[in-house]
């Protein structure tokens, strides 16, 4: 069995890959794909039948985990940032990765086998009890460039603020809808990029940009779709608070 | 075949008329089959629910309305005439209409939907459909519950998944002996490990009573309401072996009895 010294991209039958706590491997058992993942105790085993397909893996939104009841992202700002009126800035912020081993086939139809996580999941609730958001939580430092990261445990998200107000906005929060974040990947770096509209101090809408953060990198598998008669944005407007 | 029956209709034209309205009811049943599969992956099991009964119910009235017309009725003389036959019907029919306007009025306001958690008139189980006339329960321990819309229109109804998220609390006693903190600090641990457990609404830890046998500490926890009946659960169990590795354990209810000694000590007896 071959070792991989990645984890992202196509997994030829067989292949195996370890890195600390997680081990993943592909096998060919009575004509059968035998697919095996351990992570911290946590172990998933399938078998998968079809004449041809692939498996890739690679990052996914970050919102499948755990038990796909979050529709939303939120990134707690560690430090605030604070933006004077009618002006721009980009920032750099950091999200969880989320990471999905898919069967591709030729006609590029696919099917998510298994998703994980290496870093911790927890969900908050974004507005009020009877109509907010639930949304993925996670803290992120606030930088000024690409920070070094772990790819398969961090991505950075790059955000151009835009404060349309004539006050100064203390920037703590950002929430990302789940629809429409487009992940971008190589082996070093698992990115997304998006934009923020600051009206005022309790109002502001966010949505995300389909381009990678730099050339060359993959774009990921959808695996959030929106349902197809119901008309959904990838914007989202925060009206809670930031 | 060619006997008059009434209005016309002959025996041959009887049979035509009933042959038509049960190709509409077949017909409707078929389209509202296929439906709701297309239907499946695109819309709530509520939503798809509705949206086939819609369909079901005109295709159905489309059918009653060639059959009639075929036998030579005259539905707008009768709707349209009042009468003393009018008004026996309405009468007697006056709980049926009723459950049938609730009905609509619920599909209008919606307070349930199908694979809801309600509780209904001290009925608690999971919506299996709101049909015309009545909706339907399944409760936990699999009993099917029919409850006229009427009364589930003018009850009392908690749902308990309309909300995003809910909370819930549990009332852990811990020895009077025992570091409160330390406990307080093995629980918090537990639930911020816990993926589920939301970080807002924040979850409450605190000393709430010093009762009887123990101290009472209050834990309240919010989570996503179609999860909370899991996390509460498991998490306790997982408070319980916390707590335990921390050295806290939880009392059995206790009672110091003082016994008087049985000489001077004694207070007198008058």
């Amino acid at each position: 069995m071959k070792d991989r010294s990645t984890l992202f991209g196509k997994f030829a039958v067989p292949a195996e890959y370890r890195q600390d706590e997680l081990a993943l491997s592909v096998s060919e058992q009575a004509g059968r794909t035998h697919y095996q993942r351990g992570l911290a105790g946590d172990s998933v085993e399938k078998f998968l039948h079809d004449s041809s397909f692939e498996l890739v893996v690679h990052p996914i939104e970050p919102v499948q985990i755990p038990n796909r009841v979050a529709t939303h992202l939120l990134l707690h700002l560690e430090t605030a940032h604070v933006i004077g009126p009618k002006s721009e800035d980009t920032i750099y912020l950091t999200f969880p990765v989320e990471i999905a081993v898919i069967a591709v086939k030729k006609n590029k139809s696919h099917k998510t086998i298994d998703v994980f996580s290496l870093s911790q999941s927890k969900l908050t609730l974004y507005g009020s009890p009877r109509d907010g958001k639930l949304c993925k939580y996670w803290s992120s430092g606030t930088f000024t460039a690409v920070p070094p990261v772990d790819p398969l445990r961090e991505g950075v998200l790059e955000l151009t603020v835009k404060n349309g107000s004539t006050e100064w906005i203390e920037l703590n929060q950002v929430v990302l809808n789940a629809f429409g974040i487009k992940i971008y990947y190589n082996n070093e770096l698992v990115s997304m990029r998006g934009k923020m509209d600051i009206f005022s101090h309790h109002l502001a809408e966010t949505d995300i940009v389909d381009s990678p953060l730099k050339k060359g990198m993959k774009k990921a598998h959808e695996v959030y779709q929106p349902k197809l008669l119901n008309i959904v944005s990838t914007k989202f407007t925060m009206e809670a608070g930031l | 075949m060619d006997k008059v029956l009434f209005n016309d209709v002959t025996i041959s034209g009887l049979a035509i008329a009933i042959a038509v309205l049960l190709f509409w009811l077949v017909l409707a049943r078929l389209v509202t089959f296929y439906l709701k599969k297309f239907l499946r992956d695109k819309f709530s099991r509520d939503r798809q629910e509705n949206i086939a009964k819609v369909v079901n119910y005109i295709l159905i009235s489309v059918g009653l309305l060639i059959a009639f017309g075929m036998l030579g009725f005259d539905l707008s003389g009768i709707m349209v005439a009042g009468g003393v036959a009018g008004f026996i019907v309405g009468f007697a029919s006056q709980r049926i209409i009723g459950n049938l306007i609730s009905g609509l009025f619920m599909i209008i306001e919606r307070p349930i939907r199908i694979g809801d958690q309600v509780e209904i008139n001290g009925t608690i189980g999971i919506v299996d459909d709101v049909k015309m006339i009545a909706t339907i329960i399944h409760s936990f321990d699999g009993l099917y519950h029919r409850i006229p819309n009427e009364t589930v229109f003018n009850s009392e109804i908690i749902n308990y998944v309309s909300n995003v998220v809910r909370r819930f609390e549990y009332i852990i006693g811990i020895r009077y002996s025992d570091d409160a903190q330390v406990a307080i600090a093995a629980i918090k641990e537990v639930i911020d490990n816990y993926p589920l457990a939301l970080i807002m609404p924040a979850p409450q830890i605190f000393v709430d009573e010093l009762a009887d046998n123990s101290v009472n500490i209050r834990v309240r926890i919010w989570g996503p309401s179609t999860e909370w009946y899991t996390m509460k659960m498991e998490l306790l169990a997982r408070i319980k072996t916390a707590i335990e590795e921390a050295g806290i354990q939880i009392p059995f209810p206790q009672r110091v009895v003082w016994f008087a000694k049985e000489t001077n000590d004694a207070p007198p007896i008058e």
